[in-house]
């Protein structure tokens, strides 16, 4: 872990313990509160410019931010082009697996929020009611629902394209 | 498990079998757990339940259920059933401080189908942020769509469901032998403070349930912070509140470690909720504007796909409660117009943000704080009603549905994004449905009181009591409001870190008894250390699965003993 956002971590742990003591005696030590937030304050600031300084790093080298989030949209994506007109069956079993590479991508999105809640918000947004669709696809193929999977499918399908486009206008 | 054939014309969602089943089903467990709650003190959601009676009679009698129809039918049955904790927290109450007399059967209904609206309205802008952008896990509406999905899911999914299911439920079974007049083999918790021989001011007991060790399965890493801040409270300001001399001197031995929570951390606890919540609400304000101009232009998608509720249904429903708030308040408060509305106000300002605070700590843990909120809820009330009583309760009622209705719905949506539902139609089927659970719930208590009483030896209501206790303490002015205070500073603060929830996740460690904190810990400790050793993957295909069947299994033997007893066969 970054030194910043470690010593962040720290402080802002220290603060809280400090915090919880003096603010549990009856009646609370208000003191002791206000010396624990200053500390809570200065850790609060170091984990949070660890934390960007993080993202940012990992969008350099490739292993996180915007160039790995590209990658698991790409391959979700062509996941599916390969499915549009395949048998049920196996629309259901690779659809699974999409699922699940979706929820990865998530996951590794959140350190996004850093950039903007705005930004992340609106990919989110959009990204969710892709994978909204896709999941709905899922049930209906896995119901005998055909047509309404296809459909559904196909809405999925665009709402990644749409959120990779907008992956790829961060300028993370 | 996929089956073979294809079938034609429209995907079954909302179907007239999917409504009478869900109301049906729903209503039989409002009135089961309405009566079993107040002789237990507690009642029970009943998502996965409903979504195991649906297959059945959907796919089993019908043979044409399909998975988003079966989430209608458990969306409907939970939202039936979920008011009954308002209800009964509440309105007995009144019953046992011979108050009910006061106010007509109309107003309990008004006052209760009020906060039931609320409660549904204010979650329609949350549900974009609270799933489809913070991403909260919801573990009840995981394990749920785990259930929804098993006919799809392959055979070694169901399997690994049904394991779970069987192991919870047999477990459940065996620790409620002495009830059955049989020898305790299993108990409910193990006193491991006892086993290690610790001091006895060490609260270090775990109850030993399967339900609340598979919610830690399924929560993971967000729960670990849950698991850090009991052991903050239990193992760190317990022994330095006891060495720095800060008890009375007339608590000693056992006596600290419960002391130390009613006290010092439980209070604090609730601060922190509190402040974590309303830190997390500003930290999320461009995430809801960003939800709400979605939802308003959900509408101009070129592909026809409306999927939200329009923005307008948000705005009748608080003007419809608000209206039915300042009716009751006026009519029964006797209260001046502008206090009225004043009031009215307040309380729906005060319900959006318990909403909020409900569904957060749901999302992110599956613990319900409703409690803790009540108890701040009553303190407002009280304050703004002149320290009317029966106004007061009857207000609590219309809180205490809104909150569970809210974390209910949340987890219900979590659902149905997992399955693929519509969440304009799951919200549509709600809100034409929520307000038959507090008329069951009502008529339940009602029929209670004429039969048996309320409040003695047969029907003990403990939450009533422990409501009327917290009215009694605040109006002696024995109210820590300075542990609130300072915990909601403190929470404010955790909330800035930049970890999501995090003042909300650490007041909730201090709000719960170590008790469940330990098995739900143990649940996220579990499987952080599956997911770093196997891969997300293996989380999906296999924990999943048993973590949801562990909670359904304890669920429904819930259910059945709350049946059991209901019937006369058991007597708690």
């Amino acid at each position: 872990m970054e030194m910043k956002k470690l010593v962040g971590n720290v402080l802002l742990t220290a603060g809280l313990i400090v915090g919880a003591i003096t603010a549990a005696r009856i009646p609370p030590m208000w003191s002791g509160v206000a010396v624990s937030l200053a500390i809570m304050g200065v850790g609060i600031f170091l984990r949070r410019q660890g934390e960007k300084e993080e993202l940012h790093r990992a969008a350099e080298s490739g292993t996180g931010g915007v160039k790995e989030l590209d990658a698991l949209l790409t391959d979700a994506i062509s996941r599916i082009e390969k499915i549009m007109d395949a048998p049920r069956e196996e629309v259901v079993g690779e659809l699974t697996k999409v699922l699940e590479e979706l929820e990865e991508f998530a996951e590794k999105a959140q350190p996004l929020r850093i950039e903007g809640l705005m930004t992340y918000g609106n990919i989110m947004s959009i990204f969710s009611r892709g994978e909204r669709a896709l999941n709905r696809a899922w049930s209906a193929f896995a119901d005998g629902y055909e047509e309404e999977g296809r459909k559904y499918l196909r809405y999925g399908y665009e709402d990644l394209k749409e959120t990779l486009s907008a992956v790829r206008a961060l300028k993370v | 498990m996929v089956e073979a054939g294809s079938r034609k014309g429209t995907y079954r969602e909302i179907t007239p079998a999917a409504i009478v089943l869900g109301v049906l089903w729903g209503a039989f467990m409002a009135a089961s757990f309405t009566y079993a709650g107040m002789i237990m003190g507690f009642t029970s959601g009943g998502s996965a339940i409903a979504a195991i009676v649906g297959w059945g009679v959907l796919r089993g009698i019908l043979k044409k259920g399909t998975i988003v129809e079966n989430n209608i039918v458990q969306t409907i049955a939970s939202a039936v059933n979920i008011s009954v904790s308002g209800v009964i927290f509440t309105i007995p109450a009144l019953y046992i401080m011979g108050l009910h007399k006061e106010i007509n059967m109309l107003y309990f209904f008004l006052a209760t189908a009020a906060g039931a609206i609320l409660g549904i309205t204010f979650i329609i802008p949350l549900r974009k942020q609270m799933i489809e952008i913070d991403r909260l896990r919801f573990p009840t509406g995981t394990a749920v769509a785990t259930v929804l999905k098993t006919p799809g899911s392959g055979i070694e999914k169901a399997r690994l469901l049904f394991i779970g299911m069987a192991v919870s439920a047999l477990i459940y079974l065996v620790q409620q032998f002495p009830v059955l007049g049989l020898p305790e083999i299993i108990p409910e918790y193990v006193d491991l403070g006892a086993v290690l021989h610790l001091p006895e001011w060490i609260d270090f007991s775990m109850a030993l349930s399967l339900m609340v060790f598979g919610m830690g399965l399924i929560t993971g890493r967000n729960g670990l912070i849950v698991l850090a801040g009991g052991i903050l409270s239990y193992y760190i300001i317990t022994p330095i509140v006891k060495a720095l001399g800060w008890l009375p001197s007339d608590v000693t031995g056992a006596a600290v470690s419960g002391f130390v929570y009613s006290n010092m951390t439980r209070p604090l606890g609730i601060g922190m909720l509190l402040g974590g919540s309303i830190a997390g609400l500003i930290l999320s304000m461009p995430v809801i504007v960003v939800a709400l101009r979605s939802i308003a232009s959900a509408s101009k998608l070129g592909t026809g796909r409306n999927e939200e509720l329009p923005i307008k249904y948000l705005y009748a429903g608080i003007a419809l409660a608000f209206a039915l708030l300042l009716i009751i308040t006026y009519q029964i408060g006797g209260l001046s117009l502008g206090r009225s509305l004043l009031t009215a106000l307040v309380g729906v300002a005060w319900i959006f943000v318990a909403s909020l605070l409900v569904a957060m700590a749901t999302g992110m843990t599956d613990w319900s704080p409703v409690s803790g909120l009540s108890l701040v809820s009553v303190m407002i009330l009280l304050y703004l009603t002149n320290k009317q009583v029966p106004l007061t309760i009857l207000l609590g009622a219309t809180v205490g549905v809104a909150i569970s209705g809210a974390a209910d719905m949340m987890q219900d949506l979590k659902t149905g994004h997992l399955v693929g539902g519509i969440p304009s139609r799951q919200q549509k089927v709600e809100l034409l449905t929520a307000w038959i659970g507090p008329i069951i719930a009502l008529t339940v208590v009602d029929l209670i009181w004429r039969a048996y009483g309320i409040g003695n030896e047969t029907v003990p209501a403990p939450q009533a009591m422990a409501l009327k206790s917290m009215v009694d303490a605040i109006l002696g002015g024995n109210v820590p409001v300075d542990k609130f205070l300072a915990g909601g500073i403190l929470g404010f603060a955790l909330s800035m870190s930049g970890i999501p929830g995090l003042g909300v996740l650490v007041g909730l460690s201090m709000y719960l008894p170590m008790l469940y904190i330990l098995p739900y810990g143990l649940g996220c400790v579990v499987h952080d250390v599956l997911k770093r050793k196997r891969g997300h993957e293996f989380i999906t295909e296999k924990v999943l699965p048993v973590a949801a069947g562990l909670m359904v299994g304890e669920a429904a033997m819930t259910l059945l003993f709350a049946v059991l007893t209901v019937m006369g066969v058991l007597h708690p």
